[in-house]
């Protein structure tokens, strides 16, 4: 059988596209080797972590939460902070650790199959870092990430959060479509030398324990993909409050607050971006503020399809342990064939559910909004370079306001719509797929191992309660599958629409 | 016993009245059980109006109501707040131990001690068959049994005077009742466990413990089994006030929560979860009331197995539909989602309880043995 060059390209330009699907099969081919290196140096450090500093307290701290609602696990954020994690996978280039972003997400699978909620305090610190970066504002950037970083060397840690939803808009938030027609809460004044933000976020991940707040307002209710703004609020801020906190079902180590904005004045070099900033752009300020959604998600969807196979993970491996020394009528449950089917699909879906996230985190490298830095060239040089020359030639060229509108240009009106529609595309199905998989494992753990896995001791119930949030956060699974339709289907089936 | 249409609608009305009155205004302070008190007052009016002594004869001064009563009180009372109906069931299991086992043999110093406990239920544990328990052991001693070792998550064990425990010994496994007060028996602290928080879990521990046999040595796996299959429709039930509270609380948000511009029931998503709960809901229903009134109890062990199934699929989606609000305790969504995880395990665990059933009702007994591990092995 002959195949010509052109019969290949053809047959090679029809849906599903190789490159569009095999998003491992285009990585090996694009992504620099030493991806794999700091992948496998990430999943040895939170295997020490996990021993060292996560099983000896994730249960006490869940017990805590419970009995004292206004514990927080400052202890805990200062161990990771001296563990240098709240920076290591900031670039070098901005003062971090340079740790290659892939390796993020197998950190975060190893750490949540002990805790969801200790990965989550991790993890939603990279969702506020990836925000800032998604403006591409990067005078911001270098200067708060180097904060970030400073304090690692401290007691205090700083981190960053991302306040987005609010009380009568939660889902809608993370969809340019239903954003459109959201009861939106929080605004955007403007005023002299910067603007004035009234209005209240909820369900903020890390909020009370956060330095930094990546807080997403709207200058017009009614037009708020054309009129969005994003501020960086330090805690402290005149008008910036803490309102409470809430009780959750699981995830308790992970603090969901509510954030409150009464005439909270932000300067406008504390501005990470703003319809005007982009005036310069081709790309008009709605496609503008999709990108900026897409960026974020693209990112964030794929690391929640990692802290789900962490606590689909956790359940199996919960079950396997309770199975191996529990007896059914007088034969060890591991050795009954129901059991052992069982285990089987448990084990099958943790593999299945990190090819998943895996594939959102390659298409994300090689198609997000840090595609470029995987450039053979760039990444060897941002390796190479000694950390003292980014400090001392490139901070201070960072910190130009021309630079960064340069930087911010090139970065949206070079950002091609079909990059973004992949990269969002695949983090939803990570994100639902992975997290319903990590129910589907729970739930079986707890059939398997009978009233053991009820208690907090078994080891399988509290991977339960903390999986299901992650059906809800990051857009609910119900809006991913219809994301996933509009990114990768829809695009090639002209007759169908979404989200009406 | 079979119930009549007036009296199973009158008792499904008390418990619907009781958990109105009692539970639904403080239902988050109780499953914050034993960070906050045990529910002493709503247990005390509860056993005043008898929930606690419906399958007990007469002459012991229950009400002889029979097991089918428990069906209508505890799928209302689950409706609103499942502990306590995790604790009516935990206690009516031991008590059907104990009616099971004095239809052949002389059971009197318990039934005599259950009749004089007052107030209080009795200890049981309502989430373990006695094959997949490491079981204290018994020794003979004089007309009693001396018994060591620990027994592990028994329900109501640190509030209740008297416990049914499974044993073992050479015999095999047994059943006995205990005074928890008596010298030789701990109970540990209440366990952290994932639901029906105001119906506390306990491990007891016992060290020479004096305890009467209930039934005849080494007949335990056959009381329990005869006491599931008079449960089932109660463990059945709360199953289904589980999703019966789930859909009516996801219900009304769904008409009151707006996104995209719209109410979220008017999304098909929302409106396809809420469907296939109330279908769900609408077959456990029939099947539970065929069941219940029918008298067709090894049939009633597979529906509870079953909607222990579709409870957990519900309250799940029950969640969801609430979006975040919905894993916060402010909300009854979570409570329901846990306690579903809870009524699922309610007589042991679902593969073995779907095996005896299938045993039952298509063919020889597939009871485990030990050497039988399935068609392969």
């Amino acid at each position: 059988m002959r195949l010509t060059r052109q019969e290949r390209r053809e047959y090679l330009r029809r849906e599903p596209r190789v490159d569009g699907v095999m998003n491992s099969v285009e990585g090996l081919a694009e992504l620099p080797r030493v991806v794999r290196r700091d992948i496998c140096t990430a999943v040895a450090l939170a295997r020490k972590f996990n021993d060292l500093v996560v099983r000896p307290v994730y249960r006490e701290i869940d017990e805590r939460v419970r009995r004292d609602h206004d514990f927080l696990p400052h202890d805990f954020i200062r161990t990771a902070n001296r563990w240098g994690l709240f920076s290591l996978w900031i670039p070098k280039v901005l003062g971090g650790g340079g740790l290659d972003l892939l390796s993020l997400y197998p950190f975060l699978e190893e750490v949540s199959s002990v805790c969801v909620g200790l990965a989550n305090v991790i993890g939603v610190h990279y969702l506020g870092v990836s925000t800032l970066a998604a403006s591409w504002n990067v005078r911001l950037m270098d200067v708060i990430y180097r904060e970030v970083s400073r304090a690692s060397h401290g007691d205090d840690a700083c981190l960053i959060s991302l306040a987005i939803t609010e009380p009568l808009a939660g889902t809608d938030m993370e969809e340019p479509e239903l954003l459109q027609r959201a009861r939106i809460g929080t605004v955007a004044t403007r005023t002299a030398g910067g603007w004035v933000l009234d209005g209240r976020k909820v369900f903020i991940s890390n909020g009370h324990v956060s330095t930094w707040h990546m807080v997403i307002a709207y200058g017009d209710r009614r037009n708020p993909l054309e009129t969005a703004v994003m501020a960086a609020v330090r805690t402290g801020t005149r008008g910036f409050r803490f309102g409470a906190h809430e009780k959750k079902m699981g995830q308790r180590a992970c603090v969901a607050s509510e954030l409150v904005f009464d005439e909270c004045f932000v300067p406008d070099e504390l501005i990470c971006a703003a319809p005007a900033a982009f005036a310069e752009c081709v790309k008009d300020p709605r496609q503008i503020t999709q990108d900026m959604i897409d960026f974020v998600v693209a990112s964030s969807r794929a690391g929640v399809g990692a802290f789900a196979t962490g606590a689909a993970r956790g359940a199996y491996e919960a079950a396997l342990a309770l199975a191996c020394r529990t007896h059914v009528d007088g034969d060890l449950l591991v050795n009954r064939q129901e059991a052992q089917l069982a285990l089987a699909e448990m084990y099958r879906n943790v593999n299945m559910a990190r090819t998943l996230y895996l594939e959102a985190a390659y298409a994300n490298a090689l198609r997000g909004m840090f595609r470029d830095l995987y450039g053979r060239a760039v990444h060897l040089l941002a390796r190479l370079t000694p950390r003292w020359c980014f400090t001392a030639f490139l901070s201070p060229l960072l910190r130009r306001e021309s630079l960064s509108e340069r930087i911010r240009r090139r970065a949206f009106d070079g950002y091609g719509e079909e990059d973004g529609r992949v990269a969002s595309g695949w983090a939803s199905i990570a994100k639902f797929s992975c997290s319903d998989l990590a129910i589907r494992n729970c739930d079986m753990a707890m059939d398997l191992v009978g009233a053991e896995g009820l208690r907090l001791d078994g080891g399988v119930e509290k991977h339960l309660r903390d999986a299901k949030l992650l059906q809800i956060y990051e857009g609910t699974n119900e809006l991913n599958r219809l994301n996933l339709l509009k990114t990768l289907v829809v695009p090639n089936v002209p007759e169908a629409r979404v989200f009406e | 016993m079979t119930l009549g249409p007036s009296e199973y609608e009158a008792l499904r009305e008390l418990g619907a009245s009781f958990a109105r009155r009692e539970l639904s205004n403080d239902r988050e302070t109780h499953d914050r059980h034993p960070i906050t008190p045990l529910w002493d007052g709503v247990l005390r009016r509860a056993s005043e109006l008898g929930f606690f002594a419906m399958t007990l004869g007469e002459r012991h001064g229950g009400s002889g109501a029979g097991t089918t009563a428990l069906v209508p009180l505890c799928e209302e009372i689950s409706r609103v707040d499942a502990s306590l109906a995790g604790a009516i069931f935990a206690n009516a299991a031991a008590i059907e131990v104990v009616n099971v086992a004095a239809e052949s043999s002389d059971c009197t110093p318990a039934l005599e001690s259950i009749s004089t406990a007052g107030a209080l239920p009795l200890a049981f544990a309502a989430c373990s068959s006695p094959v997949e328990s490491v079981l204290p052991s018994e020794r003979p001693a004089g007309p009693t049994v001396a018994i060591t070792g620990s027994a592990r998550n028994v329900f109501l064990g640190g509030v209740a005077r008297y416990a049914v425990i499974a044993v073992g010994g050479d015999a095999g496994r047994s059943y006995v009742f205990v005074d928890l007060h008596a010298p030789g028996v701990h109970a540990s602290q209440p366990v952290p466990c994932i639901g029906f928080r105001a119906c506390p879990m306990v491990d007891l521990s016992f060290d020479g413990a004096v305890a009467f046999s209930i039934g005849a040595a080494g007949g335990g796996l056959e009381l329990f089994r005869r006491m599931a299959e008079r449960l089932a429709p109660a463990a059945a039930a709360i199953s289904l006030g589980i999703m019966k509270g789930c859909f009516d609380e996801a219900h009304a948000y769904a008409q009151e929560r707006r996104q995209g511009g719209r109410r979220i029931l008017d999304w098909p998503a929302v409106a396809a979860m809420l469907g296939e709960m109330s279908v769900d809901i609408l077959l456990g229903e029939t099947c539970l009331l065929a069941a219940a009134q029918g008298g067709a109890e090894t049939d009633a062990s597979a529906l509870a197995v079953r909607l222990g199934e579709w409870a957990c699929r519900a309250t799940t989606d029950g969640v969801q539909v609430l979006g975040g609000y919905g894993y916060m305790s402010d909300y009854g969504q979570e409570k329901r989602m846990r306690d579903a995880r809870m009524a699922r395990q309610l007589l042991g665990m679902p593969a073995l309880r779907r095996q005896d059933w299938f045993g039952r009702r298509w063919g020889p007994s597939l009871q485990p043995t030990g050497s039988r591990k399935g068609a392969c092995g």
